[in-house]
C-alpha cells in the first residue's frame, strides 16, 4: 500500500468506528431528546479540545455468536480535553452500540481513562447511558464493574469525579456514580435503580413506572442520589461547566481565584431579609447572596433535604463551601437527610481545600419516632464527624437560633471553627425559651395560682437572660458579636488570616466515620 | 428592621419544637409521614407478599409464643409465620394456595 492508500485506509477504519450503532439507532437515540455519546462529550468540552483514544478497541467475546458481532468502540468513548482551558479525562457510554452494555473491553477502556485521570491528577467526567452488564460476557462484565468501583474509591478525595446520568443506569452500574462526588441527572432521560419495575412487579406484586421508581426527579428530591437536576441535556452540560469553575483540579491544588466582585446589596441586604419576629422564616439563600461575590450562589442538592442549604460561592474571588440552615423549611432543623447532605459536602470541601462557611439558625434536631427509628443518631453523628475532621479554614456565623445539639453540630468553636461570629439577634442556648422555662421553673409554674401567667413571666425572664449571644461570648465560645452588615468584611479577613492554616492530626490509616 | 415583614405573601405552616412555635414550610413528606402505631399482637399481617404454602393451625387452637402457624412462599423462599405471643386463634382469613399482599390480614387472636 502506498502512503496515500494507508491514509485512506485509516480514514475508512475511522469512519466505520465513528458510526456507532448506525443511523437507525442514532435516530432512535435522538428522538428521546438525547444526544449521541460523542456529541455529549463535545458539548461539555471546550471547542475542538477533545481527543479520543481506543477508537479501534474491539471485544474478544466468543460465546452466544458474539464473535460474529462488530461493536463500534465496544460501546464506549474515552478521551481527554479541556473545560475552560483546564484538562480533564472523560468517557461516555454509547447507547446506540449494543445498548451501551458493559463487557470486558468496554470496561477496560473506562478503567484506562480512569487510571490516566489518577496519574495526571485531573478530574474524571463519566457519562452513563447503558442497559447494564453485557450478559453474553458473563463474569467478565461483573469484573469490569468491580474494577471501576475500585478505581472510583481510590480516586475519591484525590481528583474530582463527576457522573452524568444520561439514560438508563441500572443494577450494579449505579454504584459507580454513587461512589463519585457529583451526580447530574436530566428529567425524563436519567433512570437509576438496583432492581427495575419488572422484577419488583414479579417478586413483590408492586406496580411502579420506571420514572416513579428511579427517574431524575426521584433522585433529586427523594433519595438524594443526584446533586444536580436539569430539564434538558444542554442545561445539564452548563451546570457541569459551572461546577468546574468552583472546584480545584486535584487535592493538592486550590480552586481558581476569580476577580473579586461586591454583592448586589441593593437586591440582597441582610437588614431587609431578616424578619423582626424571630419565629418568622426567611430564605437563607438570600443571606448567602448578600455575602457572596456578585450575589452568585451555586446550590447543590437544592431539591433534597431542603431544610439545609449547601453549595459554592466566591468571597473576594475565592471559592467557599457554604452550609446554611434553612429557616424556610422545617424551621431549619437537622434530621436524617439534612445531616447526611451536609456531612458529605463538608468532607468534599475538606478533601479539596475549600474553606467552609457555616450559617447557623436552627431550633435543634427534628423530633419524632420516624426520625429516631430512621437512625437520626447515626446520621446526625456524620455532621459532627465531618466538621471535627475538617482542617480547612472554618468560619461560622450564628445568625439567630443556635439551640442544643444543633448549636454544637453546626461548626461550633468546640468542633474547631477557626472563627465564630454572632449577630446581635443570635440566641445561643441549650433550648428555646418556652421549653427551657417549662423545665427549669416546672414547680414554680405548677404550684402557682396562675400557672399561665407565671409561665409567661418565666419565659420572658429566660429570654432576657439567655436568648442572646452574650452568655456564649462571655465564655469565649463566640469570638465576636458583629453587626450583620459587617459580616462580609469579617469573612474576607477571616479567610485571609486562614490562608496558611495548618493543623496537626494524629497519625492514622483512616477514621471510622458513622457513614 | 425587616422589609420582608411587609411582604406577607406566603402563608406559612405552624411548626412546633419543644413548646416553641415556628412559621415555616412543612414539606409533604413530613406531613404525610407514617404515624407510629404500637405493634398489635392480636392480629397477624403478611410481612411480605407471597403464596400460603401450608397452614399448621386451625380456629380454636391455643398456641404458644414461637409456635409455627403457617408457611408463606415469597421470593423463592419458604418463610415461617410464628406466633408473637401465646393465645387462642379466633379466625383465619386465608387458605392454602392463596396469594397474599403485603400487610394483608392473615390471623386474628382472641
Amino acid at each position: 500500500m502506498s502512503l496515500k492508500q494507508k491514509s485512506l485506509d485509516l480514514k475508512n477504519r475511522m469512519r466505520e468506528a465513528l458510526s456507532g450503532g448506525g443511523s437507525k439507532a442514532i435516530e432512535k437515540q435522538k428522538a428521546g431528546g438525547k444526544l449521541t455519546a460523542r456529541e455529549r462529550i463535545i458539548a461539555i468540552l471546550d471547542a475542538k479540545s477533545f481527543h479520543e483514544y481506543d477508537l479501534f478497541v474491539e471485544h474478544a467475546a466468543k460465546d452466544f455468536d458474539m464473535d460474529k458481532k462488530y461493536l463500534a468502540g465496544d460501546g464506549v468513548i474515552i478521551g481527554t480535553g479541556n473545560v475552560y482551558g483546564h484538562p480533564v479525562c472523560i468517557y461516555a457510554q454509547d447507547f446506540t452500540v449494543a445498548g451501551g452494555s458493559l463487557g470486558y473491553a468496554h470496561a477496560k477502556k473506562i478503567t484506562k481513562i480512569m487510571d490516566q485521570a489518577m496519574k495526571m491528577k485531573v478530574p474524571l467526567i463519566g457519562i452513563n447511558d447503558s442497559g447494564g452488564a453485557r450478559i453474553q460476557e458473563g463474569v467478565n462484565s461483573l469484573a469490569g464493574y468491580g474494577e471501576i468501583f475500585y478505581r472510583n474509591t481510590q480516586s475519591s478525595g484525590v481528583i474530582p469525579q463527576i457522573s452524568v446520568i444520561l439514560g438508563p443506569c441500572a443494577g450494579g452500574a449505579v454504584y459507580s456514580p454513587a461512589l463519585t462526588d457529583f451526580v447530574f441527572v436530566v428529567d425524563k432521560i436519567s433512570k437509576m435503580f438496583i432492581t427495575g419495575p419488572e422484577v419488583i412487579k414479579t417478586v413483590l406484586g408492586e406496580d411502579i413506572s420506571m420514572e416513579d421508581l428511579g427517574g431524575a426527579r426521584v433522585h433529586a428530591e427523594k433519595t438524594g442520589n443526584a446533586h444536580f437536576y436539569a430539564e434538558s441535556e444542554q442545561e445539564c452540560f452548563d451546570q457541569i461547566k459551572q461546577l468546574c469553575t468552583y472546584i480545584p483540579w486535584n487535592n493538592t491544588k486550590k480552586a481558581d481565584r476569580f476577580p473579586k466582585k461586591p454583592p448586589k446589596t441593593r437586591l440582597f441586604k441582610i437588614d431587609d431579609i431578616m424578619p423582626s419576629d424571630p419565629r418568622q422564616p426567611y430564605d437563607v439563600r438570600h443571606i448567602i447572596k448578600s455575602l457572596a461575590d456578585d450575589s452568585e450562589f451555586f446550590e447543590i442538592q437544592a431539591l433534597w433535604a431542603a431544610n439545609i442549604v449547601i453549595g459554592f460561592a466566591r468571597i473576594d474571588g475565592q471559592t467557599v463551601g457554604i452550609v446554611g440552615n434553612q429557616p424556610l423549611v422545617l424551621a431549619g432543623v437537622l434530621d436524617v437527610d439534612s445531616s447526611d447532605k451536609a456531612a458529605r459536602f463538608i468532607r468534599y470541601c475538606d478533601a479539596f481545600n475549600i474553606p467552609l462557611l457555616t450559617l447557623v439558625d436552627l431550633p435543634g434536631y427534628l423530633p419524632g419516632v420516624d426520625q429516631e427509628h430512621a437512625g437520626v443518631i447515626r446520621h446526625g453523628a456524620k455532621i459532627l464527624y465531618a466538621y471535627s475532621e475538617a482542617t480547612v479554614p472554618k468560619v461560622t456565623v450564628i445568625m439567630r437560633k443556635a439551640y442544643g445539639g444543633g448549636y454544637i453540630a453546626m461548626c461550633s468553636a468546640h468542633l474547631r471553627a477557626d472563627f465564630v461570629f454572632a449577630w446581635p439577634m443570635a440566641e445561643i442556648a441549650v433550648m428555646g425559651p418556652e421549653g427551657a422555662a417549662n423545665i427549669i421553673f416546672r414547680h414554680e409554674i405548677k404550684n402557682s395560682e396562675n400557672p399561665d401567667k407565671v409561665r409567661q413571666e418565666k419565659i420572658e425572664e429566660y429570654k432576657q437572660k439567655f436568648a442572646n449571644p452574650y452568655v456564649a461570648a462571655a465564655y469565649g465560645y463566640v469570638d465576636a458579636v458583629i453587626e450583620p452588615s459587617e459580616t462580609r468584611k469579617m469573612l474576607i479577613h477571616a479567610l485571609d488570616i486562614s490562608a496558611s492554616k495548618s493543623v496537626v492530626i494524629a497519625k492514622k490509616k483512616h477514621g471510622v466515620p458513622p457513614f | 428592621m425587616g422589609k420582608n415583614d411587609k411582604k406577607k405573601g406566603e402563608q406559612f405552616d405552624k411548626f412546633h419544637i419543644e413548646n416553641s412555635v415556628y412559621y415555616t414550610r412543612v414539606p409533604d413528606w413530613y406531613k404525610n409521614r407514617e404515624v407510629y402505631k404500637p405493634l398489635n399482637t392480636k392480629v397477624l399481617l403478611a410481612f411480605i407478599p407471597g403464596t400460603i404454602q401450608e397452614i399448621q393451625v386451625k380456629v380454636g387452637d391455643i398456641v404458644e409464643s414461637g409456635d409455627r402457624l403457617m408457611i408463606l412462599e415469597a421470593m423463592k423462599m419458604n418463610n415461617e409465620f410464628k406466633a408473637l405471643v401465646g393465645g387462642k386463634i379466633k379466625s383465619i382469613y386465608v387458605k392454602e394456595g392463596d396469594m397474599v399482599r403485603k400487610n394483608q390480614r392473615i390471623i386474628d387472636f382472641e
